[in-house]
């Protein structure tokens, strides 16, 4: 298994948490990278709805997130498992809820969160338009649409959806289409931004 | 050398002691009886089935992935779908008159993945088919009935005297493959096992503890 076999998964958590962190709307992608640095922190809880074309009903999910610049963040699932990323200070951890409680993660996965990192450092900087993953089409709307560039990785991602608040530096939505048949449609709520936050959310799990 | 050769012994003298556990036969009551307890643990009706899957894998290896299975009893069909934590859909696949693999992404996409897991998936969700062959007790006292799979191998399910139910499989020689375990305290009140584990022995070695997450009843 070569770590970028195992990077997808994780990938998708970077471009979730990415692309809630570019913040700040404009007309243009200078417009977004400008406002994209007036964003020293944020803060949300989330909803995330899996919809695959075989369910009776979506499997629903939900957590929080916490953004400190330049790169800390948490980005944590409460329910219905427990599942929480760290990022601080170039160390990057995951842990999840096991039958033995809270759980490091070791080895091939948490290397992928290494991906993460890279990915968030890039689009904190509102670099949008030059991700080497995605080619990015901005919509009305405002929307911005993310197209994988390789033909490999669309096989994974066929396209992402972000839909940007009223309120400058807020996403409201992200949805990333799998196929036709599936989607994740993630909502973000209570955003608070530039707040102080207690650095310990981004050493500790608890 | 030496090495080799004892391995290969080793081998040769793990083939020759594979062979079924003995059943003592029960005489009087129906022997088959206590088992129906156990059927209990095999969802009925059509069902959308949600799991949080910790995996211990060779090299220690643990993950921790989610398992959706839709399945309809009387069809004796399901589709399974691995998930990240985070909603990545790493493999779909399903067995109706046939497997059809959906999608399957590295490292689920090796040859033999998907018919093994449906392997598994069967074991873990669906009666064994058929009458059983034999029923009576083990030589611990367990009650149990064996069931012949059509691949030439056998499930033994048993009760133990601690009200855990376990699924049995072996293969053609007789040797044991899997074990599928509930225990009497994870069930819910209508039978639906809270937490399920399952062992693989043999040439693939590794344990699943699924824990439902959501049962939900589909139209039938």
């Amino acid at each position: 298994m070569t770590n970028a076999k195992i990077a997808y998964p994780s990938q998708t958590v970077a471009v979730l948490a990415a692309a809630w962190l570019l913040i700040g709307w404009g007309s243009s992608w200078q417009e977004l990278k400008s406002a994209a640095g007036s964003v020293t922190s944020l803060s949300a809880d989330f909803v995330q709805e899996k919809h695959m074309k075989i369910l009776a009903r979506p499997l629903v999910s939900s957590g929080v997130l916490y953004f400190q610049s330049p790169a800390s963040l948490r980005w944590e699932y409460r329910a219905p498992v427990r599942n929480i990323l760290l990022m601080h200070d170039n160390r990057t951890e995951r842990y999840v809820e096991t039958g033995s409680g809270l759980t490091k993660e070791t080895g091939a996965g948490l290397q992928a969160m290494q991906v993460v990192l890279e990915q968030i450092s890039q689009w904190l900087g509102g670099r949008f338009d030059e991700n080497p993953m995605f080619a990015a089409h901005l919509k009305p709307g405002p929307k911005i649409v993310l197209v994988p560039k390789e033909k490999a990785f669309s096989r994974m991602i066929h396209h992402i959806d972000l839909v940007l608040s009223e309120r400058p530096g807020i996403i409201d939505s992200v949805v990333i289409y799998e196929s036709e048949d599936s989607f994740t449609k993630l909502v973000f709520k209570n955003a608070v931004l530039n707040q102080p936050i207690d650095a310990a959310l981004f050493r500790k799990i608890s | 050398m030496k090495g080799r050769l004892f391995a290969l012994a080793a081998v040769l003298l793990f083939l020759s002691c594979a062979r079924l556990p003995a059943i003592v036969p029960v005489t009087g009551a129906d022997p088959c009886g206590p088992i129906e307890g156990c059927s209990r643990i095999f969802p009925t009706g059509k069902w959308q089935l949600l799991h949080s899957i910790e995996a211990d894998l060779p090299r220690g290896r643990r993950s921790v992935m989610m398992g959706l299975t839709v399945l309809s009893s009387r069809l004796r069909n399901n589709r399974s779908v691995i998930m990240s934590l985070e909603g990545f859909v790493m493999f779909d696949g399903e067995i109706n008159q046939g497997l059809k693999v959906h999608r399957a992404l590295p490292p689920f996409d090796s040859p033999g993945f998907a018919g093994g897991l449906m392997e598994d998936i069967r074991l873990i969700f669906f009666k064994p088919e058929g009458a059983a062959a034999e029923c009576g007790k083990l030589t611990d006292g367990s009650t149990v009935c064996r069931y012949k799979n059509p691949d030439g191998g056998f499930v033994d399910m048993v009760l133990r005297s601690t009200g855990t139910c376990e699924s049995r499989r072996y293969d053609r020689e007789q040797r044991p493959i899997r074990i599928v375990r509930v225990p009497a305290d994870a069930r819910t009140g209508d039978g639906m096992p809270q937490t399920v584990e399952l062992t693989a022995q043999g040439e693939q070695t590794y344990k699943l503890v699924m824990t439902l997450l959501e049962a939900v009843p589909l139209d039938p």
